[in-house]
């Protein structure tokens, strides 16, 4: 039997110590669950983003719509007209060609020094609004969709309420063009929160690649729905060849995994942070108890005396470092949970520069959990297994002496 | 005073166990605030607008990525122009001072669709004459090394010179001297054909620099090139960039540069990153507010837990020292020295570890944030370092120390009696 009482009553005793070593594992622990939350909050966001049913048709060699351009002529209809692409209520093929773009916004001049002053918008310029919205799976919240007349737009959720716009609102996107908003799309936890959509000819010519003067239309991507998911494969590999375009077809989630891959360095960087922290939280655990070593010998020694083996004594000290950093890992990992559901900005990004601005929310997932637990036991025992193994060596009768 | 400093030593020695951990755990979250603070830093340093020698950077006003006719630029940096004229008069404005960019991203395989990253490579065409004076972090280049993009020394590759990036040297798997045949995953040719282009690897760029994954090339042959593939991106540049002497020349030739043409845009260096990072101010804000705080109270945490423990083991020889007359200002002293020692020593060790380890075995923090792929630790860390673990270990040992000083020694002698 272990004297795990004796350990529990030490804790409780000497409770300025442990408060202080518990409030080390407290933060870094904290710390560690907002750093995994807020990297599982854009990794939810990728996960949950596009249909597997879906392809998204990009140029060949490119893997960001931002750098890829499709020029529109006759025979880009062959990526629609296909027979194994899906058709809506109405015999539509469920086909969505756009045009993304990112705008400089030119905003009113700073009082300072009366300089005009910029910030991006991420647009995106569509044929059929409607379609497109059906294609990627998404509705108005409110309003209405653009009309083929007149300089509208609608736009995410997210990026309405950063501008402070709704529905009715006029802004300028350059000085020569005023949108006015006629619809917000349900765009909460998706990549399009903070995108603006609009016609594709504004887009394209305004802001994309077209060029007007050469009579050049030219797309970014197109959006192809198909009657089968486990066609997805066969239609990229294939689509090449039908077209004779230089294209890549990719399933739409896969786009946005590849987009969050820029993640995985954010992610490796919480862990090395979060790792270098808990070595420091382990050295302070391990002062605590050497410390508790020391001012127990005697103690020890009379535990040994009374028949104790070196392994429950061993066992005993180390259950109290493992007490101590349950203790102060679990209140840290539930004040590093209050901060699940916080919104926050961040972007994506396929590594080619381009990239785009996502709003999400900071995630406590079963991963970050685990993660965070992993951590609070390894700092135990790694920070326990020392003084507690040194506790073994203690010699009974010289301790008592 | 010296005496101070020979009894806190001597303390210090008695316990080199405890010492040591505590001295690890601050060395090691010095360490972490170090690389922190370094890319933070860093990051500032380009935000913040500079006094003198201000770069502009001029671009297409309202699309990214930027594109525009290299004939704008001509206009405000060659004689002839009205632009030009209007920008020689003012007093900062340094007419050589100018340079140009086209970014290119090329792959060594025909096949463009496989993507294999270690045959890719990113290339900015620009004026050889003016790398070493007009590109943030070639400062140092040789001139020479820079002509060579347009006399690589083999007869029929005029202007055909690549300089590489160590890292993306390496990464090639080329070597100095080397043809390569590149095909432009960004640039097509009047067909929708890929651009081929011939280089010849001229040079390696300086080590430890934000360039060491780039490339460039001179910017005569891309036009070239483009040119005669018949590319819609002939005769377009990237960016072009100015540098002018201070702020007030740099917001009139800005004003005098938009005026004159409505679709390009002129800002300095410092507004177009602000831009650039404004999707990461959470990520910066929570790190600077949120993750630095938290790790300079976990370092006085574990000092205070530490020194806290010292001297509630050494109540009976504080005691003895009241006894033999040492004021509570120097008992106060004593216990604040061992934290601080401790504070400065693993502070200037969790400096100079990651200074060499960063800076010379790993050559750099790899942390892609926009246009800046690497950082490293700089020199002035050796500052920080010792600055924050004295700080911390000072503010760690006030409690306990103030405890030691209110030590009472009738107490503390009836106890042992």
């Amino acid at each position: 039997m272990i004297p795990l009482r004796y350990n529990l009553r030490n804790l409780v005793v000497r409770w300025r110590v442990t408060a202080l070593t518990a409030l080390g594992f407290v933060l870094v622990l904290a710390i560690l669950v907002v750093m995994l939350a807020f990297v599982e909050g854009i990794r939810e966001l990728a996960r949950r983003a596009g249909r597997p049913d879906n392809l998204l048709v990009l140029r060949e060699g490119t893997n960001d719509e931002l750098f890829s351009d499709i020029a529109d002529m006759a025979d880009l209809a062959r990526v629609w007209l296909s027979e194994y692409v899906a058709t809506d209520d109405h015999g539509e093929p469920m086909v969505s060609p756009e045009v993304y773009a990112i705008a400089t916004q030119q905003l009113p001049p700073d009082p300072r020094d009366g300089r005009p002053r910029y910030r991006f918008l991420q647009l995106r310029g569509l044929m059929d609004p409607e379609r497109a919205a059906a294609v990627h799976g998404l509705r108005l919240l409110r309003g209405r969709w653009f009309s083929s007349v007149g300089d509208e737009c609608v736009m995410g959720q997210g990026i309405a309420s950063l501008l402070g716009l709704d529905v009715g609102s006029s802004f300028q996107i350059r000085e020569d063009l005023t949108w006015k908003v006629v619809g917000i799309l349900d765009s909460r936890g998706t990549p399009f929160d903070s995108e603006t959509w609009a016609k594709r000819e504004v887009v394209g010519q305004q802001f994309g690649k077209d060029n007007v003067e050469r009579g050049q239309r030219f797309f970014t991507s197109i959006l192809v729905r198909l009657r089968d998911p486990a066609l997805a494969d066969w239609f990229a590999d294939t689509l090449k060849d039908r077209t004779g375009l230089e294209l890549s077809a990719i399933p739409e989630p896969k786009y946005y995994e590849r987009m969050s891959e820029a993640n995985t360095l954010f992610l490796a960087a919480a862990l090395f942070i979060a790792a270098i922290m808990a070595t420091g939280g382990m050295f302070g655990l391990m002062n605590t108890m050497f410390a508790a070593v020391s001012q127990r010998t005697k103690d020890i020694a009379v535990l040994r005396i009374l028949g104790y083996q070196r392994w429950q004594i061993l066992l005993s000290f180390l259950f109290e470092a493992m007490m101590l950093a349950l203790l102060g890992g679990l209140v840290g990992i539930a004040l590093g949970s209050l901060f699940h559901g916080i919104e926050q900005k961040s972007f994506i990004s396929s590594g080619q520069g381009g990239g785009k601005t996502v709003v999400f929310q900071i995630t406590v997932t079963p991963f970050v959990l685990k993660t965070a637990s992993l951590f609070t036991i390894l700092m135990g025992l790694l920070g326990g297994l020392v003084p507690s193994w040194a506790a073994t060596r203690l010699r009974p009768l010289e301790a008592l002496r | 005073m010296a005496k101070l400093l020979i009894l806190v030593l001597k303390n210090l020695r008695r316990n080199p166990l405890r010492v040591s951990l505590t001295g690890l755990a601050v060395l090691v979250l010095v360490t972490i605030y170090v690389l922190i603070q370094s890319v933070l830093s860093f990051l500032d340093q380009q935000m913040q607008e500079k006094t003198t020698n201000i770069r502009l950077i001029i671009t297409e006003r309202f699309r990214i990525p930027s594109r525009f006719q290299k004939a704008d630029f001509d206009r405000i940096v060659l004689p002839g122009g009205e632009t030009y004229a209007r920008l020689m008069q003012l007093p900062g404005y340094q007419p050589e001072a100018w340079t140009l960019w086209h970014f290119m991203a090329f792959s060594l395989d025909p096949d463009l669709s496989r993507r294999d990253p270690n045959r890719f490579f990113f290339a900015i065409g620009t004026l050889p004459e003016k790398m070493p004076t007009m590109i943030d972090g070639l400062e140092g280049i040789d001139p020479a090394l820079c002509a060579k993009l347009k006399n690589p020394g083999v007869s029929g590759m005029e202007n055909a010179g690549l300089l590489l990036g160590p890292k993306r040297l390496a990464r090639l798997g080329v070597r100095v001297g080397d043809r390569l045949q590149a095909f432009a995953v960004s640039h097509r040719d009047r067909t929708g054909q890929p651009i081929k282009m011939d280089f010849i690897v001229v040079g390696v760029l300086p080590e430890n620099t934000r360039w060491d994954e780039a490339a460039f090339m001179d910017y005569d042959y891309v036009e070239r090139t483009l040119t005669d593939a018949g590319s819609d991106l002939a005769g377009l540049i990237n960016l072009g960039w100015l540098t002018v002497l201070d702020q007030p020349t740099a917001q009139a030739a800005c004003a005098i540069i938009e005026s004159h043409n409505r679709n390009i845009k002129c800002e300095t260096a410092a507004t177009a990153v602000n831009r650039f990072f404004e999707p990461l101010k959470d990520i910066l804000f929570g790190v600077r507010y949120l993750l630095v705080p938290t790790i300079l109270v976990v370092m006085a945490v574990v000092v205070s837990n530490a020194i806290g423990i010292t001297v509630r083991e050494r109540t009976s020889e504080i005691a003895v020292l009241k006894v033999l007359g040492f004021t509570p200002a120097q008992i106060l002293v004593l216990i604040l020295g061992e934290g601080l020692t401790i504070g400065i020593l693993g502070g200037f060790l969790g400096v100079a570890i990651p200074h060499l380890l960063v800076n010379y075995v790993f050559k750099g923090i790899r942390l892609p944030l926009g246009f800046f792929p690497v950082f490293f630790v700089p020199l002035k860390a050796y500052y920080w370092g010792p600055w924050i673990g004295a700080a911390t270990a000072l503010a760690g040992s006030l409690w306990p120390a103030i405890n030691g000083c209110r030590v009472r020694v009738a107490e503390i002698f009836s106890r042992v009696s």
